[in-house]
């Protein structure tokens, strides 16, 4: 069973990772190993014209072991979207998820508790998904297992977190208050970025990439802005077992007046829950029993008792009124499937907040991932974000060598923040003003919503477009 | 010729590719501190001296860049245009050499090879001609080449040396410049044929003698090298952009680093080159943004443009 998930090469190549010795001085140092981190040092030592950069990841946890086991299914679990398949098939570790396990999702349904609207969403190919459900780990041995492999131009050290950044911009910032405001010439300045290590170790980078999560310390120590609220709630995550075996390829969500309730299927037998809802109602949830939990589960996704007449009435007209221009779109009254019981013990909770940082760079330093943003999961995009940041920065620093400029040179990492932020900016908008449409109960705003909603249903050309950009 | 050009430019952001694809092209700042190094005149005194007689600028310039050679590589200074020149004048240099300046057997290989290497210009001797502070040689150097940067000011090539030995990465595989202080006419004298690529970048507009500063480019050459020149154009634009809006209305770069009379118009280098054995391969436009503050190919060549020839192989003693 080890052998057929492969995780035995990975083991090994953890430890010798974890014994190199390490180096003085790099080109590339990424802090946090997570996926976006260590995808980014993949992507990184896989390119022909960036291989040669040496690269050290640093990771504060223990190398993770996945404990393979096809009876139990992870918690925690991401939508992929086409576009970081991509990256991650560009960069061989999709053969890796291929090999252990993924759930591709044919078709996204999304209705809601105040009215009868609804919208799917569905490629029009058959053998192309709208997204692939991977379990955390599933990923995480995908990424490290290739990271595995490009071991001879990646070094990985574990168990050891960073006491201090010290960067060239802070530096210089220092120099300026020192000497007034007298221009000054950059020559004969060291531009590299130092690190100590946990353990005393010093190090030098001409470039650091912040990596390490939404409470980045890299982040802290370029002294960038980040906006920043909390939504006040809680994701519950779970795996959750079907009442019989089915052709289980449709992701359910369901926005209901506390938070949108999403499954995503995991196999024939089995989904996975994120449900969003306020903290208060979080740690009620969490208390419960599995029975009990269940009921509550089943009754928030089949409660009917929010509905609105009015949005009721004018999403009758609504319908009447397209049917009399064309086709009404193919009315699916396929119901969400039956939920017979909880995976035991794998309830967990998780806050949910929004956050952006306002530069992603300074000279010699490029934040990414969660560092840089983190929005609502309500959408499933978090986690894509942070891949199409790798592949904006694998892009920048593709240039950065081809033009033979200085790694980490501000001008080169400005085009990565540009592009990094023209596409998370928007996202993040559209998620954030998702989340506050449907937090609320109020009755023109849900008359509102249902129509756009249906009105977006009917019209294709527009579905195909938002999948578009859903898919990054 | 132009399969080779195509291939090698596969390598370029997208919009200077379509640019070059399209035979026209892109130019530079105003890279006014170059002015000094172009001087075709044998020595720096000689030159000062020699100048008096027919123009006192030149004499002026070098002791102005002089003045200015501790600011080559201040991130926010005069040189700022000049530093972002980069992002289009190191591509078009070594998809230049790529695709015209290979010799030896098997070349479709070695091109193939180097496009997808991080050091396409590698075991390449590249003369950077009025280096300055060392601004395009040090580029030159980290994709491979081996690079001669001479310049007529003493103070900047001294910022040059001190700021690749802080810059400079010893364990990687990069190749190494050399600076130096004088003029190419000496140069050429011990030198000859001895560069696969001479670079004339933002220097030509300084020079107050273009036919024999481009013969002794040539005599510098090998037969069967490149060179390329990046200058300005002398038209009405060049003047209201290079002149009127660069010195004056944004303040890009300093006053009185470029005089319009001085400025070469492509037909002019081209004949220029083609006297000296040289066959023009390349030719585009350039255009910079100034408020994002950087270069995009263009076919408008009016202002800024860049010119890359191939010096024929029997050509070594052609050149006067």
């Amino acid at each position: 069973m080890q052998s057929l998930w492969g995780m035995q090469t990975f083991r090994r190549r953890l430890s010798s990772n974890t014994t190199k010795v390490l180096r003085k001085s790099y080109d590339i140092v990424i802090a946090g190993g997570g996926l976006v981190g260590s995808c980014a040092a993949c992507a990184i030592a896989s390119d022909p014209l960036l291989q040669s950069l040496r690269v050290l990841v640093i990771e504060p946890r223990e190398p993770k072991i996945w404990k393979a086991s096809p009876e139990r299914f992870s918690n925690r679990v991401y939508s992929v979207a086409p576009g970081t398949r991509k990256l991650l098939e560009e960069l061989s570790a999709w053969k890796t998820v291929e090999a252990l396990r993924y759930r591709p999702v044919r078709r996204l349904q999304v209705w809601e508790s105040a009215s009868e609207a609804a919208i799917s969403f569905q490629q029009p190919r058959l053998d192309e998904y709208v997204s692939y459900v991977v379990e955390d780990e599933v990923l995480a041995s995908a990424v490290w297992t290739r990271l595995g492999e490009l071991s001879s131009q990646v070094d990985v050290v574990h168990n050891l977190s960073a006491k201090t950044y010290d960067l060239p911009s802070r530096r210089n910032d220092m120099h300026k208050k020192e000497a007034g405001s007298a221009s000054r010439d950059d020559s004969g300045r060291e531009d590299r970025v130092k690190i100590v290590l946990s353990d005393g170790t010093q190090l030098e980078t001409s470039l650091l990439i912040g990596a390490d999560g939404p409470s980045s310390a890299v982040r802290q120590a370029m002294g960038v802005q980040y906006l920043n609220w909390s939504y006040d709630q809680k994701g519950i995550v779970a795996s959750l077992q079907l009442s019989e075996a089915q052709d289980n390829s449709v992701a359910w969500q369901r926005f209901t007046s506390l938070g949108p309730i999403a499954l995503l299927p995991l196999d024939e037998k089995r989904s996975s829950l994120v449900w969003s809802t306020n903290t208060e109602d979080a740690t009620r949830l969490l208390a419960l029993s599995d029975e009990e939990f269940l009921d509550a589960l089943n009754q928030a996704l089949w409660e009917e008792q929010d509905k609105k007449q009015l949005a009721g009435r004018a999403l009758e007209y609504l319908d009447r009124f397209i049917g009399k221009f064309g086709q009404r779109p193919a009315n699916f009254q396929q119901i969400p499937p039956t939920l017979t019981a909880v995976d035991k013990g794998s309830r967990a909770a998780f806050p949910l907040a929004l956050g952006h940082a306002t530069r992603y760079v300074v000279p010699h330093v490029a934040l990414i991932g969660d560092a840089a943003h983190r929005i609502h999961p309500l959408a499933g995009l978090g986690v894509n974000l942070g891949f199409e940041d790798v592949t904006a920065l694998r892009a920048a620093l593709r240039k950065t060598v081809a033009c033979g400029a200085e790694l980490g040179s501000l001008p080169h990492l400005l085009q990565y923040e540009t592009q990094a932020q023209r596409t998370v900016v928007p996202v993040m908008a559209a998620v954030d003003s998702l989340h506050r449409l449907y937090s609320t109960q109020w009755t023109p705003a849900v008359v509102l919503r249902s129509l756009g909603l249906n009105l977006v249903n009917a019209c294709e050309p527009l579905k195909g477009r938002i999948m578009q950009h859903a898919s990054l | 010729m132009n399969h080779c050009a195509t291939h090698i430019l596969r390598r370029l952001p997208r919009h200077t590719r379509t640019c070059i694809a399209q035979r026209t092209f892109l130019s530079p700042v105003h890279n006014c501190h170059e002015t000094n190094h172009k001087l075709p005149y044998s020595s720096a005194s000689a030159f000062a001296s020699e100048n008096a007689a027919t123009s006192s600028v030149d004499a002026k310039e070098a002791s102005f860049f002089g003045k200015m050679s501790d600011q080559w590589w201040n991130k926010t200074g005069d040189f700022r245009a000049l530093q972002a020149l980069n992002e289009l004048r190191v591509p078009f240099i070594s998809d230049a050499y790529i695709a015209y300046g290979l010799r030896g057997p098997s070349q479709s290989s070695q091109r193939a090879l180097r496009q997808n290497s991080p050091f396409p210009l590698r075991n390449i001797k590249i003369l950077d001609v009025g280096c300055g502070g060392g601004l395009l040689s040090e580029p030159l150097a980290r994709l491979g080449a081996t690079v001669t940067g001479i310049d007529m000011v003493e103070e900047s090539i001294r910022t040059a040396e001190q700021h690749w030995e802080t810059v400079k990465n010893p364990t990687s595989t990069q190749g190494d410049i050399e600076y130096l202080h004088g003029t190419i006419e000496e140069l050429a004298l011990t030198r000859a044929g001895d560069f696969d690529v001479v670079v004339c970048s933002e220097v030509v507009e300084h020079v107050s003698d273009v036919a024999s500063f481009v013969a002794s480019v040539s005599q510098l050459t090998r037969p069967g090298g490149v060179t390329v020149f990046s200058t300005i154009n002398r038209t009405i634009c060049s003047f209201a952009g290079a002149i009127v809006a660069a010195e004056y209305l944004l303040r890009l770069v300093p006053r009185g680093t470029h005089h319009h009379g001085k400025f070469v118009t492509p037909e002019e280098l081209e004949s220029f080159l083609r006297n000296n054995g040289f066959t023009v391969r390349m030719k585009h436009g350039a255009l910079y943004n100034p408020i994002i503050r950087r270069w995009t190919c263009s076919a408008f060549d009016a202002v800024n443009y860049f010119v890359a020839a191939v010096k024929a192989e029997d050509a070594a003693d052609q050149s006067r």
